[in-house]
């Protein structure tokens, strides 16, 4: 291999190529995505109760951009900033782009990677762990998230998997818990 | 037993936790005989934010167990709040109208509640109620006909055979996840750093009052403002549950009530059902669907090995192997020398 | 009831004999309080020797014109532990039940239900009256909103408060003292008789946290209830109950003596309190559903 990357990471020279990339049409995407979510699935924004409403800012640390998520069922947000814009919120995620996503759809186990310190989580713990509690609910794949249907919707499955098992092995990522 | 029983060589029943409809489905597609679970309220000891299920999801939930032939039991295990106990009635009305097989109680006035209004429903004994000797456990069978109790994780195997040799209820013993050092429903430790406790709020150290904070290459675990552990720069970080942190006592740093270690006691399966125990449960409510399916596995492939007659403990550790990696640890109570 | 009583809860700590007699001696001579706990509560283990004291200590007492109550053990594990509870609930006068084996032995007859009893609201303390139960000290934990809500309900019941002394947190099959001493629980050497106010427990960073005795995990800090007479009348509630410690039990007894008949206000009995040699600093957080540790005035 060329580069001996930082457990899970992008090499710098990708980071840095990914800060060019135009910032609003992927919050664009996001958020409807979750707002297609909270009409297909309203049971899991009840489970997020009172939290739905908060702020959680998801932060990749190995691209230039951060995320803000606000999912509050069909008013959800997801917003795109760069690092040094990045607003407050009451929960902060942060770990690689490759731990992140493995959570979502259940590649990783979020205590696990916490306790190994591959994910850091700051602010309202509380608020966190009704997101991950959620998450772990709705077993969301990648295309399903993204509003793919039928074949479709299996081809990208297996595609993004391939994609994301080659990235975890590439980036010397955690080993998936599952 | 519930469900069916053959008197000579009765199964092991065993009992699987789920904290979401996932982690349900997940058990009873893996094999669990039963699914212990929640409503998402103050009612049960697993109160976490984005855990546990609604009226409608436990209605649904009962009816998919019963379709894979397993048997759900409901946690309304914590003691209800002097002037507020119409939320545990309307908890024990609700699992009554969901069709469980059982509910699960500690407080005696959810039981008498539940025997008054609901007589007809399966009463377990939770191991909130602490109850461990011939004496407490017949009071509670004398006085609301509990069926089944579940046994404090501070009793030995020789303690639970000789127990179960005196007493008519059956038994549940954890064999697997979490492990409380303090018996279960005495203990008061995480509302004196924090204001909530399992008994009072459903929660034990609490993550709303836990910091990590990173001092130097340094990073401790605080609950309530306590220091309850520290890591060092590399070392893999733990939760902060009180009992299990690291502290000073007679000048020696120590973690002083218990290692950080879990229970796991699938070696002494072949003795906990020669001691007379009905039932087998999994600690986890807080785990993943991922966790769930592969322990259970793991113990539903013991357990019918058991019944074969074969010894599968070598299996059955491999199968485990992968859920305990890491973390360490032990068989508890079960043998004396823990104590 | 409109005059407060007090009382000394049962002792927890590993004392010798002599310093037991001498104890309740004193506490017999001096001590202005109605009622007075005796017996083992903690360690079963501990039984075989101060049960030869027991007896001349009640008589002392029940002479000095107290009312005394056998306390039973709290986590009851052997057959001598369980033939304790059985023996004295059959045959003493006046019991109090630590643990539920304890109440269905009474069958009925009066009994004071324990702060170990998990009775946390108006329903199960009825069904516990219907027992017998005639008076109740509180879970340490419960706040003073759910004390009140259960004095209100239940006006014949006696509510006994535990205002006094580090708070019993936790019990468990393990034994602390030896662990902290690399001794097995079953040859401990009776080890817990160093610390006639428990073991401190710190944190890593030396922040006084907790106190261990035997199988029992205790606060450092030391309760002290302080409201005063009428607000105590209020709330429903009929007695203190002051926890023997390692100190002046006498005048501890006495500053909470002039605290309840009005002779003073909460902040002079905070001094006084403050005054003498605590284990720990004062605590009353669970009284307002705060953290245990907190103490109100800070």
């Amino acid at each position: 291999m060329f580069f001996k990357p930082e457990r899970g990471q992008f090499p710098p020279a990708l980071q840095k190529a990914l800060g060019i990339l135009p910032v609003p049409p992927l919050g664009f995407a996001l958020t409807r995505a979750v707002r297609r979510l909270a009409r297909n699935r309203p049971d899991l924004f009840e489970r997020l109760d009172t939290y739905k409403r908060s702020h959680f800012i998801i932060d990749p640390i190995d691209i230039p951009q951060v995320f803000r998520l606000i999912p509050n069922g069909e008013h959800a947000t997801v917003e795109m900033f760069k690092r040094k814009d990045a607003p407050e919120g009451a929960a902060r995620i942060s770990g690689p782009l490759v731990v992140l996503l493995g959570l979502v759809d259940g590649t990783y186990d979020g205590d696990a990677v916490f306790f190994t310190r591959d994910l850091v989580i700051e602010g309202d713990t509380d608020a966190v762990l009704a997101l991950r509690n959620t998450m772990e609910e709705a077993d969301l794949t990648p295309a399903e998230f993204l509003g793919f249907k039928g074949r479709s919707r299996e081809l990208v499955n297996g595609a993004t998997d391939k994609t994301l098992d080659h990235l975890r092995r590439l980036l010397d990522a955690p080993t998936a818990t599952s | 037993m519930l469900g069916q029983r053959n008197d000579n060589n009765p199964s092991l029943e065993l009992v699987c936790p789920a904290g979401t409809p996932a982690a349900l489905k997940a058990a009873a597609e893996a094999g669990a005989h039963s699914i212990y679970c929640g409503l998402r309220n103050e009612t049960n000891a697993r109160n976490f934010p984005g855990l546990n299920f609604s009226e409608k999801e436990l209605n649904a939930g009962v009816r998919l167990a019963h379709k894979h032939g397993s048997h759900v039991l409901v946690a309304v295990n914590t003691f209800a709040r002097a002037g507020d106990t119409q939320i545990w009635k309307r908890a024990v009305d609700a699992v009554a109208a969901s069709r469980a097989d059982a509910i699960i109680a500690a407080d005696i006035a959810v039981l008498d509640y539940a025997k008054e209004k609901h007589p007809d429903l399966r009463l377990h004994l939770s191991v909130q109620a602490a109850a461990a000797t011939p004496e407490s456990i017949s009071f509670y069978q004398d006085t609301f006909g509990v069926q089944r109790v579940v046994l404090p994780r501070v009793m030995s195997v020789e303690e639970i055979e000789k127990l179960n040799k005196e007493i008519s209820v059956e038994t549940e013993v954890f064999v697997f996840g979490g492990l409380c050092v303090m018996t279960e429903g005495r203990c008061a430790l995480s509302s004196y750093a924090t204001g909530k406790s399992p008994n009072l709020t459903g929660v034990c150290s609490p993550p709303g009052d836990v910091s990590y904070d990173e001092e130097g290459s340094n990073l401790y675990a605080r609950l309530g403002g306590f220091t309850i552990d520290g890591f060092g720069a590399g070392e893999t970080a733990g939760y902060p549950t009180l009992c299990k942190g690291r502290f000073k006592a007679e000048g020696e740093t120590s973690y002083l009530f218990e290692d950080p270690v879990s229970l796991n006691a699938a070696g002494l399966l072949p003795r906990l059902k020669k001691a007379g125990v009905t039932a087998l449960k999994i600690e986890g409510r807080q785990r993943g669907k991922a966790y769930i399916s592969q322990v259970v596995k793991a113990f539903r492939a013991a357990v019918d090995a058991l019944d074969e007659g074969r010894n599968a403990e070598e299996e059955v550790s491999a199968m485990l192997s992968a859920m305990t990696e890491g973390g360490r640890e032990t068989t508890g109570a079960y043998k004396k020398i823990w104590r | 009831m409109s005059t407060i009583e007090l009382s000394i809860g049962p002792n927890f700590f590993n004392w010798s004999n002599d310093k037991l007699v001498d104890f309740y001696a004193r506490i017999a001579d001096e001590a202005p309080v109605e009622r007075v706990y005796i017996g083992e509560v903690i360690c079963g283990k501990r039984m075989p020797f101060n049960d030869k004291v027991w007896p001349e200590i009640y008589e002392r007492l029940a002479n000095a014109g107290k009312a005394v109550v056998f306390s039973t053990i709290a986590l009851p594990v052997t057959v001598r532990d369980r033939k304790s509870i059985n023996a004295l609930s059959a045959d003493a006068e006046l019991v109090e039940a630590n643990d539920i084996a304890g109440v269905h032995k009474r069958s009925g007859q009066p009994f004071v239900g324990g702060p170990f009893l998990n009775i946390y609201n108006e329903h199960t303390a009825k069904v516990m009256m219907n027992l017998g139960m005639e008076t109740f000290c509180p879970p340490v934990e419960l706040p003073m909103t759910s004390v009140e809500a259960i004095a209100q309900a239940l006006p014949d019941l006696t509510i006994e408060l535990f205002a006094f002394g580090r708070l019993p947190l936790a019990v468990s099959g393990r034994c602390y003292h030896a662990r902290a001493h690399k001794l097995h629980k079953d040859s401990c050497q009776f080890i817990c008789d160093r610390d006639p106010d428990g073991m401190d427990v710190t944190t890593l960073d030396d922040q006084k946290f907790l106190a261990a005795n035997g199988i029992q995990t205790l606060s450092h800090s030391v309760q002290a209830i302080t409201l005063n007479r009428d607000e105590l009348l209020t709330k429903g509630i009929d007695r203190l109950r002051l926890s023997p410690q390692d100190i002046d039990m006498i005048a501890i007894a006495e500053t909470y003596r002039d605290l309840v008949d009005g002779k003073i206000e909460s902040t002079e009995a905070e001094a006084r309190l403050q005054a003498q040699k605590l284990p720990g600093a004062l605590a009353n957080g669970y009284v307002t559903g705060k953290p245990g540790h907190v103490w109100q005035a800070d």
